[in-house]
């Protein structure tokens, strides 16, 4: 084989592992991680939510604020709510959204909130509930649920 | 003819780059992560991400463009703007200011050379080209998203933010932060030159070479390009290479591919001969 042949070979084998190993991670979907989205949305019907069928479950949500208000709890009894908010080191003059034991202060209209929810591995299910924290009313409530899963969820 | 290249000892890094890397990393990475408070965000996610918008949904090429690239508008206006530097002054974002590929390389520095993993066997651009299409048309063509996935842009910023922010560990500790950190650590701390992961996975960065690729065809943009006349084909230039851009041929002349090169210009400084050069042609 010369030199040009086997070159070119090279190339096609990484052309074809490059596709399969994107392909690869494009379906790729690993258990006890799941992401959804719910609308904070007065008056909408209850979410659900299925998460994995057993052990712990980290639940990545996007809450979009649809709600009209900047102050916006998210609530789950036995179940741990987490967030990347806030910023670590806050610019001056800058709102930030502030995020402390699951309220979020400062919502601008229309924002996606990233919230982590984690269930543990004996938990079959939950409720949760996204709170107007300005006056204590439940905007939206979501089942969570222990079942098969099919991928991104939007509520 | 073999070429005799002797065996390399620590690659070089000039201190602009090590300045300009630590700026991109205190603008863009927690604690302080300027740029993305400016824009509403924490992390390079969200507006700040300069990759979801390329993927092509279902529904077509042109479908749900506009609110795709207002919901990354950073992210979109920021690769736009690399995009316009690289096609008139070589890829300066990938190889002096990216803070990903940047705290990558500064971590593996730390690493043992024996320790790191060489990718240099790879034909790269061949790997990178045909996973990019398949990042940007996966979703088109029926075979997956790939998504935020093994993101090196989430997995970087969560890590500088994770002593600090509990979010931040609950998705590194999930599964797919674990496997999202075993890509980063294999492609970008344990590689050999810190930037596997920018030369073979990143879409921002297989963008850019393409534009410095074909602009390196015109002789008045400023690229690192080197003189066949000048080379003597000691092999310097290609030890100090990250990103295994440079190799020798067939006449043991230096050969450049433009696609891979990120203009760090650290062969520049290596060549002892001139035959390297950042500039027109």
């Amino acid at each position: 084989m010369s030199d040009q042949t086997r070159a070119w070979l090279l190339r096609l084998v990484c052309a074809a592992v490059g596709s399969a190993a994107a392909s690869g991670f494009a379906r790729m979907s690993l258990p006890g991680y799941l992401h959804g989205s719910v609308q904070a949305v007065r008056g909408a019907e209850p979410a659900t939510l299925t998460v994995g069928e057993s052990g712990r479950q980290v639940l990545a949500l996007s809450i979009v604020n649809a709600a009209g208000t900047r102050d916006l709890s998210v609530r789950m009894d036995g179940a741990r709510v987490t967030s990347w908010l806030p910023a670590v080191v806050r610019l001056p003059g800058l709102a930030g959204i502030g995020f402390e034991e699951g309220r979020f202060k400062a919502v601008p209209p229309g924002k996606k909130l990233p919230v982590y929810v984690v269930l543990a591995a004996d938990q079959a299910r939950a409720r949760l509930e996204l709170v107007d924290a300005s006056d204590g009313s439940v905007i939206r409530s979501a089942q969570i649920a222990r079942g098969k899963v099919h991928g991104l969820r939007h509520h | 003819m073999a070429c005799a290249i002797t065996e390399r000892t620590e690659r070089p890094f000039s201190s602009l780059r090590r300045w300009t890397i630590a700026a991109g990393m205190v603008l863009f990475l927690s604690p302080l992560a300027l740029v993305p408070q400016l824009v509403g965000e924490v992390n390079m996610c969200g507006a700040v991400c300069p990759r979801l918008f390329m993927i092509i949904p279902s529904s077509g090429v042109l479908a749900g463009l506009r609110d795709k690239v207002a919901a990354e508008w950073f992210g979109a206006s920021l690769v736009a703007v690399s995009l316009l530097v690289t096609f008139f002054l070589g890829r300066l974002w990938c190889g002096h200011l990216c803070p990903i590929g940047g705290a990558s390389e500064y971590v593996s520095r730390l690493v043992p050379r024996r320790l790191r993993i060489s990718f240099a066997f790879l034909a790269a651009p061949w790997f990178r080209y045909a996973y990019f299409a398949v990042f940007v048309a996966g979703v088109w063509l029926g075979i997956g998203a790939i998504g935020c996935k093994l993101c090196n842009y989430r997995i970087i910023p969560f890590l500088a933010g994770a002593p600090f922010v509990p979010g931040y560990r609950t998705y590194l500790l999930s599964s797919v932060g674990l496997a999202g950190l075993m890509t980063v650590v294999l492609t970008g701390f344990l590689a050999d030159g810190g930037r596997a992961y920018c030369s073979l996975l990143c879409p921002v960065g297989a963008l850019d070479g393409i534009v410095n690729a074909l602009s390196a065809k015109l002789g008045w943009t400023a690229k690192t390009r080197t003189d066949p006349e000048l080379c003597v084909g000691c092999g310097e230039c290609v030890k100090a290479c990250m990103v295994s851009a440079l190799e020798l041929d067939d006449e043991c002349k230096s050969r450049r591919d433009q696609s891979s090169c990120m203009s760090c210009k650290e062969c520049v400084k290596v060549c002892a001969h001139g035959a390297i050069r950042y500039g027109r042609s």
